[in-house]
């Protein structure tokens, strides 16, 4: 018996739309055919397409308030073809996109003059790898290549129901507290609870995670606004950041050093680079992964990541297997370096910080532009996105002969 | 399974017959995990030894179904326990439709729908929307067979809403 599924009732189909993960996918499953477009509505945005500007009542006494912004990480691929691009995407105002670099928030991007003005993605599978929200203060206007933009912690986003508009943001002080803002209260609170200073915040599962310098880890309680332990530190590192993968909850440790004596003869210029910026930039030297066992409250090292790359962004952090991303060896973590600089006068690299690779394999890091094949996921726009509309109808034949 | 057992003693269970005429005798909290069984018999008035007839659904889809909530309603109360048990109904939820073809899985959808069996709908339904995700609207329309009713222009449009149109070439993200 074939299932015919134009016989599923609307009120089942609308159950079904309103479990994709994403808009995105919801705009996509209404374009099936007409009925289904009737049957399933349109989600309406949960939030203002600006973010309301943000009382800082409770958090600072420096600024007039903070924007919010929000950007969404996308990895497009061509289909039937190991073809894929990693961006970034702010839509601040609808029909007004931003291109961005998917791991650093500073390094604007030029887009080749080639490239289309706009972008017809029907013909790509877009996969939704990540969100990220930034605070913007609003007295100050970000300068472009600012090493500081104002606020720099990260900030996690969680709404409250498919109904409702209200939501809650948390996000890390100054202070290295954490602190909590609710829609509901418009205001912000600071959660008085810090062993160490706050390093990184998370929502995984549908609760705000976070976790400390020492690798301490834990749940944050929204009705009593308290952390509940969810694994002890560990300390180690420098730096810890909270990523998720496999659907488990990962906690990456960063090493840095600010060994001096590099012994970069053919590298001078970029180390005095690093030092003539004013900062002293540390190197990365090597990460280790733990996974949260949140019963046994411990984190629990993992040698290997088999299939899996984490990204490490400023604002966001995701993974995804290897094998969805063309020319990437799984095992590995992606991070932004303060070490490793370029002008961006190459083609094919970023001006600004560069990208780290780091392999659990071998415990090397290398910059990603060593990696010609892997650097092609991210920068500069591929080819196969910009082809011309003629072109794009002769595929489409191709894709609907291949029956896929 | 398939009986026609006449039992006279207080057996806590409940008695369905299917569409094609095969009678399932349930444990009585796993039949009640049935929403439309559970309004049938009520708190009082129809008495449990009455069989109850599904005439929607096949004895195929019903015995996934019990399958289903026998296990669930296991594995449900030691999740309330403890990490562990969250960790192994997590586990359970992931794999257990992963075998099952969408020709199954809507099949699954309107019994379950039918016997209103909330749990297992919503597992379905969540399969369905994850199998469908990252998919374009051509692999979308095959999976389910259906075809575009659209007229090229309204194609077009359609096209329009999915597109990113870019603030120029020169991006500067720093703009407000």
């Amino acid at each position: 018996m074939m299932a015919d599924w134009s016989l599923l009732p609307k009120e089942l189909l609308e159950e079904i739309a309103k479990r994709l993960g994403s808009p995105f996918y919801l705009l996509r499953i209404r374009s099936v055919c007409s009925s289904w477009r009737s049957y399933i509505p349109p989600r309406p945005r949960r939030l203002p397409g600006r973010f309301p500007f943000l009382t800082n009542y409770g958090i600072s006494d420096s600024t007039l308030g903070f924007h919010l912004s929000k950007r969404t990480v996308f990895l497009i691929a061509l289909p039937s073809s190991p073809h894929r691009w990693l961006v970034k995407i702010e839509e601040d105002v609808p029909g007004r996109t931003h291109l961005l670099n998917p791991l650093s928030r500073f390094a604007p991007r030029r887009l080749p003059e080639s490239f289309p003005k706009v972008l017809d993605l029907s013909r790509f599978r877009i996969l939704d790898l990540a969100e990220e929200f930034v605070l913007h203060h609003v007295n100050f206007r970000p300068l472009v290549n600012a090493a500081a933009n104002l606020y720099m912690e990260k900030v996690v986003f969680m709404c409250l129901g498919d109904e409702s508009s209200d939501y809650v943001l948390l996000t890390i002080h100054v202070s290295g507290e954490l602190a909590l803002f609710k829609s509901v209260d418009k205001k912000w609170s600071i959660i008085h609870d810090m062993p160490s200073p706050y390093d990184d915040v998370i929502l995984f599962r549908g609760e705000f995670y976070a976790v400390d310098g020492a690798g301490r880890t834990v749940r944050v309680a929204l009705e009593e606004m308290s952390p509940i332990l969810a694994a002890n530190p560990v300390y180690g590192g420098d730096k810890k950041f909270l990523v998720e993968s496999s659907g488990e909850l990962l906690v990456v440790d960063m090493y840095l050093s600010t060994d001096q004596e590099l012994d970069w003869e053919e590298e001078e210029e970029e180390v005095s680079q690093v030092q003539l910026d004013g900062c002293i930039y540390e190197r990365t030297v090597k990460f280790k992964v733990y996974k949260v066992d949140e019963g046994g409250q411990k984190l629990v090292q993992m040698k290997s990541l088999g299939d899996r790359v984490l990204f490490l962004g400023d604002d966001c952090t995701f993974s995804a297997a290897a094998s969805e991303l063309s020319g990437c060896r799984g095992n590995c973590i992606y991070f932004t370096d303060n070490f490793f600089h370029t002008s961006g006068e190459e083609e094919g690299t970023f001006k600004g910080r560069e990208i780290g690779v780091f392999d659990l394999d071998s415990g090397a890091i290398t910059p990603l532009s060593d990696y010609p094949e892997s650097m092609k996921l991210l920068w500069p726009p591929p080819e196969w996105v910009s082809r011309t509309a003629s072109q794009m109808q002769l595929v489409q034949t191709d894709f609907e002969r291949l029956a896929l | 399974m398939s009986t026609e057992e006449d039992t006279v003693q207080e057996k806590k269970t409940i008695s369905l017959k299917t569409s094609d005429d095969e009678v399932f005798e349930l444990e009585e909290n796993v039949a009640m995990e049935f929403g439309t069984v559970k309004a049938f018999f009520g708190d009082d008035g129809v008495p449990r030894d009455m069989m109850m007839p599904i005439p929607n659904v096949h004895s195929k889809e019903l015995t996934r179904i019990i399958d289903f909530c026998t296990k669930h309603l296991d594995l449900k109360p030691k999740a309330e326990l403890d990490e562990a048990g969250k960790k192994e109904l997590r586990k359970f939820y992931k794999e257990y439709m992963k075998e099952d073809t969408t020709e199954r899985i809507m099949e699954l959808i309107l019994a379950a729908d039918y016997l209103n069996v909330n749990d297992f709908l919503d597992l379905l339904n969540q399969t369905v929307a994850d199998r469908i995700s990252n998919k374009s609207v051509e692999y979308v329309r095959k999976l389910f067979g259906i075809e575009s009713d659209y007229t090229p222009e309204e194609e077009e449009a359609l096209r329009e809403q999915y597109a990113w149109a870019f603030e120029g070439v020169d991006e500067d993200p720093a703009e407000d």
